[in-house]
């Protein structure tokens, strides 16, 4: 049981938003495979505040809640990717599409767990990740989910906007 | 990136099927239909369009803050590329002044 106290919560008046910058996206320790080191630009999530404190004590044994490295005040369920390149980057967006893609299956994979692992809980429309792209002054926003309408096996889907 | 290594994150993508497709809102999955196009139809908003004096609705308030938070956003852009800072410069400042307000709003 993780020790929360009065001073591990950001104050009430808060977001319950938080960010991180360039930090090293790990995958579900089930996967077997050894997966590329990626660390994204930025991701978006939720921090545990006294309003979310309740949520999280029910799920945080059941499933992973970050994709980060273990700290105090765990970024959980990040939801939004942000992914930036020089104008002058010899990488267009076919390549920011790559970088990314693994990162945005380990977000999406840590909803899909969550969903599955309480389904008393009804979490339609099923998990979703926003991706921000920009190149330069170019951008393009993707929205990215799992697939169910097609054949059952697990695909991810990033859709541009 | 070495050309290999490359190749062999676009073969791992293949592998743990991770797709792009194309934005056509007719192969929009059907769970998500409603909230892509919810903001599909932001990219079709003219900011001069946008909450004008004729505008009745409850959310007049709301949508009067959020039109100059866009125009102070524009400036601030402006402001920074006179700086001529370098591009690393200029977006990770304006980069944090955009998610600021989002990151800082309070719970409603």
């Amino acid at each position: 049981m993780p020790e929360l106290t009065s001073d591990s919560y950001a104050p009430s008046t808060s977001s319950i938003f938080e960010d991180r910058a360039q930090e090293l996206v790990m995958h579900d320790p089930l996967v077997q495979v050894k997966l590329p080191r990626k660390e994204p630009d930025r991701i978006v999530g939720l921090q545990v505040t006294r309003e979310l404190e309740g949520d999280y004590l029910s799920v945080y044994d059941k499933v992973r809640c970050s994709p980060l490295r273990d700290c105090d005040e765990p970024l959980l369920f990040p939801f939004l990717i942000l992914e930036a390149k020089s104008e002058k980057s010899p990488n267009g967006f076919s390549d920011i599409e790559a970088q990314t893609a693994l990162p945005i299956w380990a977000l999406l994979k840590l909803q899909q767990d969550l969903q599955e692992k309480t389904p008393e809980h009804n979490s339609r429309p099923g998990p979703l990740v926003w991706f921000l792209a920009n190149r330069g002054e170019n951008w393009r926003l993707y929205g990215c989910y799992v697939d169910t309408d097609g054949p059952k096996r697990y695909v991810s889907e990033f859709s541009r906007i | 990136m070495a050309p290999d290594s490359d190749r062999d994150l676009r073969r791992l993508i293949k592998r743990y099927g991770i797709r792009v497709v194309p934005a056509n809102p007719d192969d929009w999955p059907s769970l998500h239909r409603n909230t892509f196009n919810e903001i599909h139809k932001i990219k079709y908003q003219q900011f001069d369009n946008y909450c004008t004096e004729d505008d009745t609705s409850e959310e007049y308030s709301l949508r009067k803050q959020t039109k100059y938070r866009a125009k102070f956003l524009s400036m601030r852009a402006r402001s920074l590329l006179r700086q001529q800072r370098t591009e690393a410069g200029w977006r990770f400042t304006l980069e944090n002044e955009v998610l600021q307000n989002f990151l800082t709003e309070p719970v409603r």
